[in-house]
């Protein structure tokens, strides 16, 4: 029965069209009664929690065809990934480096291109898993680094930003933003770093620099 | 052990203190995942593993010149290098810190201009930090530079160079007896001149100096360092944060008796008590990152030590005006418990876990067995002072360091003992003293690497009730000769006997005066020290010189 949903952490539009029976998330992102969503969150993967979601009925498509011929139906599916780029505080890439990616029990092995980045594809419903850089080669190497998928909210909300400037190393504190000093601090260092004026307020340019820099 | 947020104190002396880290939280990554262009960025941060802060006194006062008495405190370092597999070849960045006054320039200068104060202290801590960069990299270039040019009190001389000298052994002062005092005194002064006008020579000596002070620590420019010496004037490996950073700022009171002080050219109370005072801001730290861990020059937040403010104070906090220049009214505001007097995020952000900046004080208790002896690596103890309860095991013989306490007068001390590895007929089970000091042990121990056995059941067999000795300084007060004896046991032994005389006997001072007595033995309180092992015999007479006649020749003044 078509019905709005209430968006919970962790939630990101493959999953929760997945959880709904859909394979492909553009038919619940495409359809009209979530134009304003789409329009306010851009990326069906960074939603808020409390967002609503509209998930139509499942539609029973028709197709015809003569019975003696041989017919290939496609379904169409999104594929999933989770793109990282690794990389130390002063920007340099952790580049060819091995790691051992682990998501919902799966284990990927990767390595890093020169830009410290690595992708993989991953079940729609992934919820979260943790990365370890092997080897010895780097500073981090054996660090078990936790992800939590789907968990990042929109640049707009202090929880956006503050995941954000974990993300980027900037030790911004809790992430409702309760701690109040080391979350001004992580954002005045934001700024400084990117020639942005250092305010410790992160509004509109911040949060679009913040984006930017972060790669979402 | 410590707490550990605070990470864990490898060894506290009156001139340095060296940490380790506590292990840094996990990074925790929140990560969109993406069905188009969304990419998640991941900075991974430098981690310090360790610090090691030199204190004012082992510098001359407002001179980079570094004293004799930093040899003790590499010794440390280079302890920690030797036990703990992560510290050696990890990289180091060196910071300088100045006071945050200079010569009565209360005023830190608008936020947005370099007042004089914040330029000279910028200089000054620069060349604290570079003087021991250049020590440890064994290149005496640098201390000739800093030699041919002072800044205001840095001012090299023969005074420098006759302590390098003395520390060398190299005095130059006669051997035989009987040479009056001044013509020794002028011709160790002379050489002194000498080298001092001879730059070849100066080099010379500052190498021996430095190898003196830094024994098997030595570095390599390119290796050892977070920049890999890579940076222009070394950026990345040495700065001096100027008096940005200020881990004490005196009272709103005392600051005012300080500035009328500086307006009456008050020197006893500026020198004797103000400067003093502020000796703990005027402090080293020196910060070892995980091996591996490099920084590129250009991307490093801090200025070279040649550079002046403007980069520093791109760094500063919007209110750091108030941060480091706010005085409270009745208290002096403190790093440790506020975390708000530093100016600079960047520095803070790598001081605010650090164990060279424990809230709180740090106790340090030697505990020896009844034979003087310094208790081994492993044995148990559980120290209890007000409400506060810390358990844990030597990691030093015979020394227990536990840092962010709040002192009481008294603290109450238990101990037990660990298996010895080779069992012996008679296990020890005899009384075990426990010898206490506060705060500053200045004995270098060395600790054996052993590996820490478990303590057996019924962990405490053996307390005390310490007292703690708040000052060093004081030497002939009965109630503090008391404390001390106590402290040691020796009420609790023999009552009969006068107690300081056993003390005597088990430390063969036997030929010292009370009055000596009285510094031995707050010197062996404060150190630790082992009573010696031979029993004590009367010595052995000289033996006699024979004549040509075959006669033994009479010394002269002697029977």
């Amino acid at each position: 029965m078509a019905d709005y949903y209430t968006v919970q952490q962790g939630d990101h539009l493959s999953k929760i069209a997945k959880d709904n029976g859909f394979t492909d998330y553009t038919v619940i992102w495409d359809h009209p009664n979530n134009s304003d969503l789409k329009k306010q969150r851009q990326s069906p993967n960074i939603l808020l929690p409390g967002d609503e979601v509209y998930i139509p009925d499942m539609e029973q498509k028709q197709e015809s065809g003569a019975a003696d011929k041989k017919h290939t139906f496609a379904v169409n599916k999104n594929i999933l990934k989770l793109r990282l780029v690794l990389q130390d505080m002063y920007e340099k890439p952790v580049a060819g480096a091995k790691c051992a990616l682990l998501i919902d029990g799966q284990v990927y092995q990767l390595t890093t291109d020169s830009n410290g980045k690595l992708e993989q594809e991953i079940p729609l419903d992934a919820k979260q898993g943790t990365l370890t850089i092997r080897g010895d080669q780097t500073p981090f190497a054996n660090d078990v680094i936790p992800i939590k998928i789907g968990h990042l909210d929109p640049v707009d909300e202090i929880s956006g930003q503050v995941g954000r400037l974990n993300n980027l190393g900037y030790s911004a504190g809790p992430l409702e933003g309760s701690d109040e000093d080391a979350f001004e601090s992580a954002v005045e260092e934001f700024q400084c770093d990117n020639n942005l004026t250092v305010d410790g307020i992160c509004g509109p340019q911040t949060q679009s620099t913040l984006k930017q820099v972060h790669g979402c | 052990m410590s707490d550990d947020n605070q990470g864990t104190i490898h060894s506290a002396s009156e001139g340095a203190l060296i940490g380790l880290f506590p292990p840094p939280q996990p990074t925790q990554l929140l990560a969109a995942p993406s069905t188009s262009s969304e990419l998640n960025t991941a900075h991974l941060r430098l981690i310090p593993i360790a610090c090691f802060r030199l204190e004012d006194m082992l510098f001359q006062f407002d001179s980079s010149f570094v004293l004799p008495e930093v040899q003790a405190e590499m010794t440390s370092f280079s302890n920690l290098r030797k036990t703990d597999p992560r510290v050696m070849g990890a990289p180091l960045t060196i910071f300088g810190h100045a006071d945050p006054s200079y010569l009565g320039n209360f005023d830190p200068g608008n936020s947005n201009t370099a007042g004089p104060g914040d330029d000279y202290n910028k200089n000054l801590s620069g060349r604290r930090a570079i003087a021991i960069y250049a020590a440890l990299v064994r290149d005496p270039a640098y201390w000739n530079f800093l030699y041919s040019t002072p800044l205001g009190g840095d001012s090299w001389g023969a005074t420098e160079i006759q302590i390098m000298l003395d520390a060398l052994g190299q005095s130059g002062s006669s051997s035989f007896a009987g040479s009056s005092q001044g013509s020794s005194s002028s011709a160790q002064s002379s050489r002194a001149q000498d080298i001092a006008n001879d730059s070849g020579q100066r080099q010379q000596l500052f190498l021996q100096y430095m190898n003196f002070l830094c024994g098997d620590v030595k570095l390599d420019k390119s290796a050892d360092f977070l920049a890999r010496g890579a940076g222009t004037d070394l950026k990345g490996d040495v700065q001096g944060c100027s008096r940005f950073n200020p881990v004490m700022l005196f009272s709103s009171e005392d600051e005012a008796s300080f500035q009328q002080a500086w307006d009456n050219q008050d020197q006893p109370t500026l020198r004797g008590e103000r400067d003093p005072r502020n000796s703990i801001n005027r402090r080293v730290m020196i910060l070892v990152f995980r091996k591996g861990s490099q920084v590129l020059p250009t991307k490093w937040p801090c200025p070279s030590y040649k550079a002046g403010v403007t980069d520093c104070k791109k760094r500063f906090w919007s209110n750091a005006q108030d941060r480091r220049s706010t005085h409270d009214s009745g208290a002096e505001r403190k790093f440790e418990l506020t975390h708000d007097t530093f100016a600079c995020r960047f520095y803070q952000r790598l001081s605010n876990n650090s164990p060279c900046h424990p809230s709180g004080h740090i106790l340090a208790i030697w505990l020896l067995d009844d034979d003087g002896q310094r208790l081994p690596i492993g044995t148990p103890y559980r120290l209890t002072m007000a409400l506060q309860v810390r358990t844990g095991k030597l990691r030093h013989k015979g020394l227990i360091i536990e840092a962010a306490l709040q002192l009481a007068d008294q603290a109450n001390l238990e101990w037990g003992v660990i298996q010895p590895t080779q069992p012996k007929a008679n296990p020890i089970d005899r009384y075990l003293r426990a010898r206490v000091l506060l705060d500053q042990p200045n004995h270098p121990f060395l600790s054996d690497n052993t590996a820490i056995p478990d303590p057996p059941q019924g962990l405490y067999p053996s307390r005390a009730m310490i007292v703690l000795d708040t000052d060093h300084s004081v030497v002939s007060d009965l109630t503090v000769i008391r404390i001390r004896l106590n402290n040691m046991g020796y009420p609790k032994l023999i009552e009969a006997a006068s107690d300081i005389d056993i003390f005597q006997d088990d430390y063969d001072y036997l030929d010292q005066q009370l009055q000596q007595l009285e510094l031995s033995l707050r010197d062996v309180h404060r150190d630790g020290t082992e009573m010696p092992l031979e029993p004590h015999t009367t010595p052995d007479p000289p033996p006699l010189k024979l004549g040509k006649d075959g006669l033994p020749v009479r010394q002269c003044g002697r029977e």
